[in-house]
């Protein structure tokens, strides 16, 4: 349950925090309704927290233009119920967590749902943000409108910058039209055909809006014009045997998909991020234990294996792999050396006093390649 | 800090041209002004420079070792596609080397199954879909010179077309890029996969400009054709009608492919110039496509007629087979060469606004063109608010330049105001580079530049281009006094 917060703009009071902490040399934790149960602690003691929870409401939503400007500490859920009412609704099906998340949380992470390689995630949907920057600037990129290009992207950069550049307090993002009907279907089969029949069916105009692997049985949704829907679900069904489900259960299982990170307080997890047709690889494990989603790009495996296991099949699959642990906190693989230096001047070029989330990039001691060790979290 | 500005070029350009041609062949590196003249301007040709070397890697290590001579040496570097971009992006540095990416041109594979393709920056972006057609498959984003840009520049604008509203800009439809940084390093960004950890660097190098590397290869996502695509164009008689159909359009829950709406000055010349069938009497014209399944598609045809009727349509016409598509589009596909014949000269602008102030924007547009006694044609990508105004002026005529620069800026100014963007897909590059401070205050423009430092910290990266120089903020200058001349010729379009 959430306690209920009043909508409130509390952009000054932020910015008035950034610029004491800049003078205090104080590193910030940015923290919204702590959904992803909280980045991991800095170590030093003379950390403060900033919280962007009650900043939080709707500060312009246009339906006709497609339009939504927030402030950060808006959560999921609020945006969706308030879109839904005007048959609109994230593309993007970003995950609730329980009604927690919110957006800031969401676009610092790029958390998509199960739409994500169709509908597009909400990196892509995103069209401007406020940011405080770590010089104390209250700054204004991209906007309200589909296509900008002047000056740097710096709204998408923000796409699973984890709030290492700065404090998002406004976002504007694309809304979409709920589609107006939707259906999913189940298939049994193996983990390997599935990957092949996903990619197959997402190259034809097949209305596929989420395609989901588990437990020897595959799912399917499409959604779109009535139509067209009716269509795909009889095409499939003329080749194979498959089970259609009730709207609440088709509704759970996506949610369910798409929060996968919500339960892992009882089992790490390994999120890989890959090539959708890339073959599994063989693993000590059963392949039954994968969680193939996304059409085959996005695969989860659970348990406490090696992280020098665990890169060795990302690279199988042509992808990267990011661990997340039981308390909270999200390793990634490392990166390649002048890759790691490039993103650790981005980021002096945003934050030259390291005061956002400074120990937000944790990476495993293990080498990746000829790459010396590169662990280095304090740095950033 | 180390602004090039103080570590100007010590070598000549014959010393300059024997250091290169230690790697490349000796026609690869053009120092002869006839030989380097078709690379004097892009696409807005009212800007013309020559630079002191033209290099035409023919391998990508080639334009490794470019990188690496020119960064020793403090040479500044203008990364150049096909030439085709609008906004003088690709004009050349005087004092250093124009890096033509044409000779990068292969299509380096296409997964049918992965729905990928891997290119070269010189591939046309056409030619992605031609490739792509045997699979049923195509590359989304079409400017309206994709018979001769290329993914390269695309990358560099983060070009749209007429399908952006759908199917999204540049930016959506790119997987991962091969970046040769201005050190010479090549660096993988993104992957074959949807998407990696850490702050999005995919999203930043889309739509920079050759500000922050050069790109040298590209994967790009290619999607489905859609069962079938019609057409249905409607005339109205004013342009707030037309503008009122758009946003019904959208709020009756229908993304269409395209959304297109002409003024009459641009109905009129285009049907001059293609035949399109357009009524020539009408002042608004709007072009939308509907794709799907057939099913799909008759019942959105059927939900947009009755919708463009119930406000005011004076005609309607639906394509009944390709060739009508075809021919519908024709006209607005061509409006800018449609204009170049009635007019010696014109200025193509590219503001973004909210949809919702078509009608306020194109009437303060009307008004300024007016009081500079000129003429201004509008097409417009409805659907996604990018606006392309076309001032009609004739250089021949003292004067009429200027007052086409000068309306250029009070309609970007205008768009500005009216809650959007002085560039929705043609790029800042030199031309827009005065209005970048109506869009931006200096602490803004401070952060581009200290962005653009953390990849470029010598500034040689496309001075001049895309980011004003502060001139209050020394941290973070980029611009060398020389760097940012350039000379300023008029040619005719027409």
């Amino acid at each position: 349950m959430t306690i209920e917060i009043e909508p409130a703009d509390l952009s000054n009071q932020l910015v008035q925090q950034v610029k004491e902490a800049i003078a205090l040399k104080q590193p910030l934790r940015i923290i919204g309704n702590n959904s992803k149960r909280g980045l991991p602690h800095s170590g030093k003691s003379n950390h403060g927290v900033l919280q962007l929870a009650a900043h939080k409401g709707v500060v312009h939503y246009d339906p006709a233009e497609l339009m939504l400007t927030v402030r950060a500490g808006t959560t999921i859920r609020e945006i969706n119920n308030q879109l839904a009412e005007q048959g609109q609704m994230l593309s993007s099906e970003p995950p609730e967590f329980d009604g927690k998340a919110t957006i800031g949380g969401t676009l610092a992470a790029n958390l998509s749902g199960a739409a994500r390689p169709w509908a597009g995630s909400i990196r892509d949907h995103v069209l401007g943000v406020r940011l405080i920057n770590g010089r104390g600037k209250h700054l204004q990129f991209g906007g309200q409108v589909m296509k900008n290009v002047a000056g740097f992207d710096v709204t998408r950069l923000q796409a699973g910058a984890m709030g290492t550049l700065g404090v998002m307090t406004e976002i504007s993002i694309r809304t979409m039209p709920i589609p107006a009907a939707s259906a999913t279907v189940k298939i049994s089969i193996a983990a390997d055909d599935a990957i092949v029949a996903m990619n197959k069916l997402a190259a034809t105009s097949a209305p596929l809006t989420a395609a989901c692997w588990q437990q020897g049985r595959l799912s399917y949704r499409f959604s779109g014009a009535e139509s067209s829907v009716q269509q795909a679900v009889a095409t499939l069904q003329n080749t194979q045997p498959v089970e259609l489900l009730a709207a609440d259960a088709a509704n759970e299982l996506w949610q369910q998909i798409s929060s996968k990170t919500e339960n892992i307080v009882q089992q790490t997890q390994w999120r890989f991020s890959v090539k959708s047709t890339a073959a599994l690889p063989t693993i000590n494990a059963a392949s039954n234990q994968w969680i193939i989603d996304w059409g085959g790009a996005q695969r989860w495996l659970d348990g406490e294996q090696s992280w020098s296991e665990m890169i060795s099949l990302a690279k199988q699959m042509q992808g990267e792999v990011t661990k997340f642990n039981t308390d909270g906190s999200i390793e990634n693989m490392p990166l390649s050396k002048p890759l790691e230096s490039l993103r650790l001047r981005v980021k002096q070029a945003f934050d030259p006093n390291g005061i956002f989330n400074s120990n937000q990039w944790r990476y495993p001691a293990v080498s990746l390649s000829s790459e010396p060790n590169t662990d280095n979290s304090e740095r950033l | 800090m180390n602004p090039l500005s103080d570590a100007t070029p010590k070598l000549s350009q014959a010393e300059l041209a024997k250091l290169l041609r230690e790697f490349m062949p000796a026609d690869s590196v053009l120092t002869e002004i006839e030989s380097q003249r078709p690379f004097e301007c892009d696409g807005l040709a009212i800007y013309t420079e020559i630079p002191l070397v033209v290099a035409l890697p023919e391998t990508v290590e080639q334009v490794q070792q470019i990188m690496k001579v020119c960064h020793q040496h403090h040479f500044p570097v203008v990364a150049r596609g096909a030439g085709t971009g609008l906004s003088a992006g690709a004009l050349p540095n005087k004092h250093g080397v124009l890096l033509s990416l044409s000779k990068l041109k292969n299509i380096l594979e296409i997964d049918p199954l992965a729905r990928t393709a891997r290119l070269q920056p010189g591939v046309r972006n056409l030619a992605i879909s031609e490739a792509a057609e045997p699979y049923g498959l195509y590359y989304a984003p079409d400017p309206s010179s994709q018979i001769a840009c290329s993914i390269g520049g695309n990358i560099a604008e983060n070009a749209g077309g007429v399908h952006c509203l759908k199917y999204g800009l540049t930016v959506h439809n790119v997987l991962a890029l091969e970046l040769i940084t201005v050190e010479g390093d090549r660096l993988q960004i993104g992957g074959s996969r949807l998407d990696s950890s850490g702050p999005d660097l995919l999203a930043v190098l889309n739509g920079s400009e050759g500000l922050l590397g050069v790109v040298t290869e590209i994967t790009v996502k290619l999607l489905p054709r859609p069962e079938q695509v019609e057409v249905i164009m409607a005339g109205f008689d004013n342009i707030d009608q037309a503008g009122n159909a758009v946003s019904e359009v959208i709020a009756a829950g229908i993304i269409p492919g395209g959304l297109e709406m002409m003024d009459k000055l641009a109905i009129q010349a285009a049907e001059a110039f293609a035949h399109a069938g357009y009524p020539v009497d009408a002042e608004a014209l709007l072009l939308c496509e509907v794709d799907g399944t057939t099913a799909e598609i008759e019942h959105n045809i059927a939900t947009i007629s009755t919708l463009f009727k119930k406000l005011g349509a004076t005609s309607i016409q639906v394509s009944e087979n390709a060739d009508d598509r075809a021919r519908m589009w024709k006209g607005r596909k061509s409006a800018f060469p449609a204009i170049g014949r009635i007019s010696a000269d014109y200025y193509c602008m590219d503001g973004t606004i909210p949809r919702s102030k078509i009608a306020e924007v194109l009437q303060k547009i009307h008004a300024l063109a007016t009081r500079h006694e000129l003429r201004v044609a509008n097409v417009f990508h409805a659907g996604d608010g990018n606006l392309h105004p076309l001032i009609l002026f004739d250089s021949s005529v003292a004067g009429e330049i200027e007052r086409a620069e000068i309306l250029g800026g009070e309609i970007l100014v205008a768009c500005v105001e009216s809650g959007g963007s002085i560039t929705g897909e043609h790029g800042v590059g030199l031309e827009k580079i005065a209005q970048m401070h109506d869009q931006f205050s200096t602490a803004e423009l401070t952060q581009f530049h200290a962005l653009k430092a953390a990849f470029d910290p010598l500034g040689q990266l496309n001075p001049g281009k895309g980011i004003p120089v502060l001139k209050n903020c020394q941290e973070y200058r980029s611009l060398s006094p020389l760097g940012s001349s350039h000379s300023h010729h008029v040619h005719n379009h027409g």
